[in-house]
């Protein structure tokens, strides 16, 4: 299904009133797990990152874990939520073969944060979702179903998780995946989580209820197994027409929990509302009560960064830029602290640059990048060898093609670009004897074309011009090229005029 | 103490096993493999530790490395610990060796250790009598001289009841003091680790090694914050009114003791604690929520008891759980999960939980004008196993007095006061937050009126105190 | 208590009920039940509800670091050799569909 059919099956119900809430889980960067000390890496062979504790052994307690607490307040923050004085954990209790304690440590009564709001953009406007609440929780493990049996690892089992909870604020799949991409913007700011969906480190659940516009929310349903913020477009929007449908037709929607099927372009029930569904929550008698203080929130306030769309809005009105430009350049903060960087060392002429420095990043710094599998950060481009090569563009003492070269050296050698052009013997040719030598050389070398050139062919003129390029390797600054060439041209036609 | 008579030649060892035979208080008894845990956590094998030489028993629901932690269960029978609690380490490290692991009601629920699902153990001064509950197979190896100390478990009573029952001092520290890591959870807000034994020194020897901030319980405390005397309350005893239902064997005895605390310095004031009618109901409420949770985890997946004929992960659990509990377990877990339901919870444990912070309240009250509560353990003596005179309902009934201390989250110490029938009776001091050095001061002041004996029959290779 | 709700409360526990069971245990958790129920004449005059986690006012928490030796590939291979069922590095259970 393309964007635009997307959004007119979104129109295409206007009859009722769609409410979103999205349950949002991330998986924290913190070195070791929620509440013990083994590694919270992944990719490592299966059960080695476990220990007593997070294999739920007898007699094992949990420790929690500084860092997760400390990024766990920091969302919170960013969320605009309310920070809790007092939190505490409890403990949600229910059987499956991943969760090695059969209950999950999680926050039930005194969530870390509630009661916040996020603005993010869509479709060149801004909107608003209210978070219900912040709060901290261990991961289970992984299964991997093999015929006959269940394989299952718990590397992961215990990695600290922060669940994020919006009010029904959504109106459209539409909304929701832009709402999404931004939010994996948002934790990969705030260096909380790397916001990978495809591989589950941010994972997306959501309801959706629909109902007569006036008459509140409708019968919810639950919507799991969306591994991209696609996904979870496509299946909203299969949910709409599923409801829309059932509305119409006069039935009722049934309080239930589907899955999206990738293959089947569309969600498939996995259970309905069970009275037996009872998570027994209260509190985990293991761990105290945690009551930040003033140190502790100070140094969450440290780590509170400018979040993108602010960013964004800044870059626009600081340095003239438009919309696309100042929205490509803040997705990543990578790329938006290298493009500010780059405007400092150019200082003075920033605003004049800004633009340039744009195209430069959109196009072919990412292409380097691209082709090397290299990000801002680890390339051997600083924001001073940007910089430097465009000023030396700027001062003529190179061309654009050029330039370009000396970026590639620069991802290849690793060293600055006024040692490359010195050493690649690169800087342009712009002094008059050194041009007019190469030229006479070529006009004796193409007595033919020198011949039509006289002749008034323009065409000619160009490939004399490529030839005096060529015969210098590209350092002859073309526009002084040009003009002494026509004027050798003149003079010899005046010579032989005169001659005559 | 001589250092021959407890490192225990081999000699001494077979006569264990030989008077073990007729107890019941060991699972495993297997000294070698404690001096191996020794050897390896011994760096700094000097002489003169604290407690060096020492021998000591652990109950088996407290995990020491390479030692089976079955908690006197058929899930966790074959079940070998890879890790030891935090206490063990310290009481290692400290000089002193772990011998075996004793015997306990399941999961250390009951009165008797009659319910353990693996072995009987007896009253080392009656064998017909059990030897109280759950921390059974300690008392007995401890009343038998067998050990000169042994870690128990105390969740409502189940260190000082036994040691009551088999007259030996009982220990349940404050909660927070000890570390609980190690320690398999049953019920995680009202349990801990404690000790038995019957010299005061070396139990206050080794509480004071075990006790301290650990990391791996964030809910340990730091005992310093509770440093601090009064002494306008010097001496001062409450005397818990509400004795009815006592039988009179303890009645008596009760009353005996109260008469003779003036001689040893103390003076007596009755009072009334509001709220000791909702102890056991709230005690019991909260300790099945929670180990109905605390005992999920044992679902045949992992370790333990599994049942191989499942085909679902649903039928494993259910086929390895009713397979591996015992019917008071499988009782509680139900109980516990009944009462946290939505619908019910607030009925139930969120009432409990009121109860307990009104009590906890109440008793820190109490404790500006006294220093110290006396009560009975138990409201009977010891009883003959099988016996009819009290079913599981009522021994849970009879779980008052020491249950509060459990609510209240204060260290209670019970003590051994005499014989009556040719079976003990223990009387129990309760205290303040941070208060076990001064339960050990009453009970050694206490010495000047009865001196607590091994039982003739089973004289082991424990010394009474210098 | 209902049979019903005796064995919702099964299932919830991870239990099953034999039929034989089922008469024994409801009379024995019905008397409990009944005996809890003492618990609804008490009228707290505070409307404090402190959780056991309130005791301690003292932030405890842990430093985000690996401790050497507590997991990691020399450590766990001793906690698998507890699994009942296993397959390389893997527990296993009967395929959950
Ligand atoms: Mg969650
Ligand atoms: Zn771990």
């Amino acid at each position: 299904m393309s964007m635009k059919e997307g959004k007119q099956t979104g129109a295409g119900r206007p009859g009722y009133e769609i409410y979103i809430g999205l349950e949002i889980h991330i998986q924290l960067l913190t070195r070791t797990k929620a509440f013990c000390s083994c590694r919270a890496g992944y990719g490592d062979e299966p059960n080695t990152n476990v220990c007593p504790v997070c294999l739920g052994y007898p007699g094992v307690l949990p420790a929690l874990n500084e860092e997760a607490v400390k990024q766990a307040y920091l969302v919170a923050a960013a969320l605009n939520c309310q920070s809790a004085a007092l939190t505490s954990f409890d403990r949600k209790n229910y059987f499956y073969p991943d969760m090695p304690k059969n209950y999950q440590i999680s926050q039930f009564y005194r969530p870390i944060g509630t009661g916040g709001y996020i603005d993010y953009p869509v479709d060149s406007g801004i909107r608003k979702v209210r978070i219900h609440d912040v709060h901290l929780e261990e991961d289970a493990g992984k299964m991997i179903h093999a015929g006959d049996v269940s394989l299952i690892d718990y590397n992961r089992a215990g990695t600290p998780l922060l669940e994020i909870v919006t009010e029904p604020d959504i109106k459209s799949g539409e909304q929701a995946e832009a709402f999404l991409r931004y939010f994996r913007s948002f934790v990969r700011y705030l260096s909380v989580c790397n916001g990978n969906m495809e591989e589950g480190s941010l994972r997306c659940d959501a309801n959706i209820s629909l109902n007569r516009p006036g008459a509140g929310l409708g019968r919810k349903v639950e919507l799991k197994n969306m591994n991209s913020s696609r996904f979870v477009r496509l299946a909203l929007e299969h949910e709409v027409e599923r409801q829309s449908g059932l509305l119409d037709a006069g039935e009722t929607v049934a309080q239930e929990t589907r899955l999206w099927n990738e293959n089947r372009d569309a969600t498939i029930l996995m259970r309905k509302k069970e009275a037996a569904h009872d998570y027994r929550y209260f509190p985990e008698p293991d761990l105290p009560a945690f009551y930040p203080d003033e140190k502790f929130l100070g140094q969450v306030k440290q780590q509170l960064v400018e979040l993108p769309l602010e960013r964004r809005l800044r870059l626009q009105q600081e340095y003239g830029l438009s919309i696309e430009a100042a929205a490509y350049l803040t997705i990543e903060r990578e790329t938006a602290d290298f493009f500010e960087a780059v405007l400092k060392v150019l200082q003075g002429g920033a605003e004049g640059f800004a633009a340039t420095v744009y195209n430069w990043l959109n196009g072919d710094v990412m292409k380097e990048l691209n082709n090397r599998n290299l990000s801002l950060g680890n390339s051997p481009l600083s924001p001073k060898r940007l910089a430097d090569l465009l000023l030396l563009l700027e001062e003529g003492r190179i061309h654009g093609k050029i330039a370009k070269k000396v970026l590639s050296l620069i991802f290849e050698r690793d060293r600055d670009p006024e040692f490359l052009i010195a050493d690649e013997g690169f800087e342009q040719i712009s002094d008059d004897n050194s041009l007019r030598k190469l030229i006479e050389k070529v006009c004796s070398d193409n007595p033919e074309a020198l011949k039509q050139a006289r002749a008034g062919e323009k065409k000619v003129l160009g490939y004399l011009i490529g030839q005096v390029m060529k015969s210098s390797g590209g350092r002859a600054e073309p526009q002084r090229t040009r003009n002494l060439l026509a004027e050798i041209i003149d003079a010899d036609e005046e010579k032989e005029e005169k001659a005559r | 103490m001589s250092k021959e008579i407890q490192q225990g030649t081999e000699k001494q060892n077979a006569h264990v096993q030989e008077l073990n035979t007729a107890l019941g208080a060991f699972l495993q008894y297997n000294p070698e493999l404690g001096k191996e845990l020794s050897l390896s956590l011994n760096s700094n094998n000097s002489d003169n530790q604290p407690l060096s030489g020492m021998t000591f028993a652990v109950k088996d629901n407290i995990a020491v490395k390479g030692f089976r932690l079955t908690c006197g269960s058929k899930m966790l029978e074959k079940f070998i610990s890879p890790y030891s609690a935090t206490a063990v380490d310290r009481l290692v490290g400290a000089g002193a060796t772990v011998v075996g692991k004793t015997n306990l009601d399941e999961f250390g629920m009951g009165s008797s250790t009659d319910n353990s699902a693996l072995l009987r153990t007896n009253n080392p001064w009656n064998t017909d009598y059990v030897a109280g509950g759950s921390s059974g197979g300690s008392a007995a190896a401890v009343a038998a001289g067998l050990v000169p100390f042994a870690l128990g478990t105390d969740t409502g009573g189940s260190v000082r009841q036994p040691a009551a029952f088999c007259g030996v001092y009982g220990l349940k520290p404050g909660y927070g003091s000890v570390s609980r890591y190690g320690l398999v959870a049953y019920a995680s807000s009202l349990e801990g680790i404690g000790l038995l034994g019957l010299d005061i020194g070396l139990l206050k020897t080794s509480f004071e090694t075990m006790a301290g901030l650990d990391a791996k319980d964030q809910t340990t405390t730091d005992m310093a914050c509770f440093r601090k005397t009064s002494t306008n309350r010097k001496g001062r005893v409450a005397l818990l009114g509400g004795l009815e239902g006592l039988s009179p064997e303890v009645e008596e005895e009760y009353r005996s003791v109260v008469s003779h605390l003036p001689e040893i310095g103390f003076t007596t004031e009755e009072v009334r604690l509001p709220f000791l009618d909702y102890v056991v109901p709230a005690y019991y409420t909260i300790a099945a929520a929670e180990a109905s949770a605390n005992l999920a985890r044992y679902t045949g997946i992992r370790y333990g008891l599994s049942d191989s004929e499942a085909e679902t992960p649903r039928e494993l659990t259910e086929l390895s759980r009713n397979a591996g509990f015992g019917p008071e377990v499988k009782l509680r877990i139900l109980l516990g999960t009944f009462v946290l339901r939505s619908g019910f919870q607030d009925r139930y444990y969120l009432q409990a939980q009121k109860i307990r912070s009104a009590l906890r309240k109440s008793m820190a009250d109490l404790f500006q004008k006294y220093e110290l509560i006396l009560s009975p353990v138990f409201p009977v003596q010891a009883f003959p196993h099988d016996s009819d005179q009290l079913d599981p309902f009522q021994q849970k009934l009879a779980d008052r007095f020491t249950a509060t201390a459990n609510l209240a989250g204060v260290p209670a110490l019970s003590f051994p006061t005499g014989l009556r029938n040719g079976l003990p009776v223990g009387m129990q001091f309760i205290g303040p937050d941070g208060s076990e050095d001064l339960l050990f001061q009453a009970a050694a002041s206490y010495r000047r009126i009865y001196e607590p004996e091994h039982p003739e029959r089973f004289i082991g290779r424990s010394e009474r105190e210098v | 208590m209902e049979s019903k709700e005796l064995n919702v409360t099964a299932e919830l526990a991870g239990l099953t009920i034999s039929s034989e069971e089922a008469e024994q245990l409801q009379t024995e958790i019905e008397r409990i039940l009944d005996y809890f129920n003492l618990m609804q004449n008490f009228d707290s005059v505070t409307d404090s509800k402190p959780t056991p986690q309130e005791m301690q006012t003292v932030n405890r928490l842990r430093t985000d670091s690996e401790v050497p030796g507590e997991s990691g590939p020399d450590r766990p291979d001793s906690l698998l050799d507890n699994a009942p069922e296993r397959e390389d590095r893997f527990f296993v259970v009967p395929n959950v569909l």
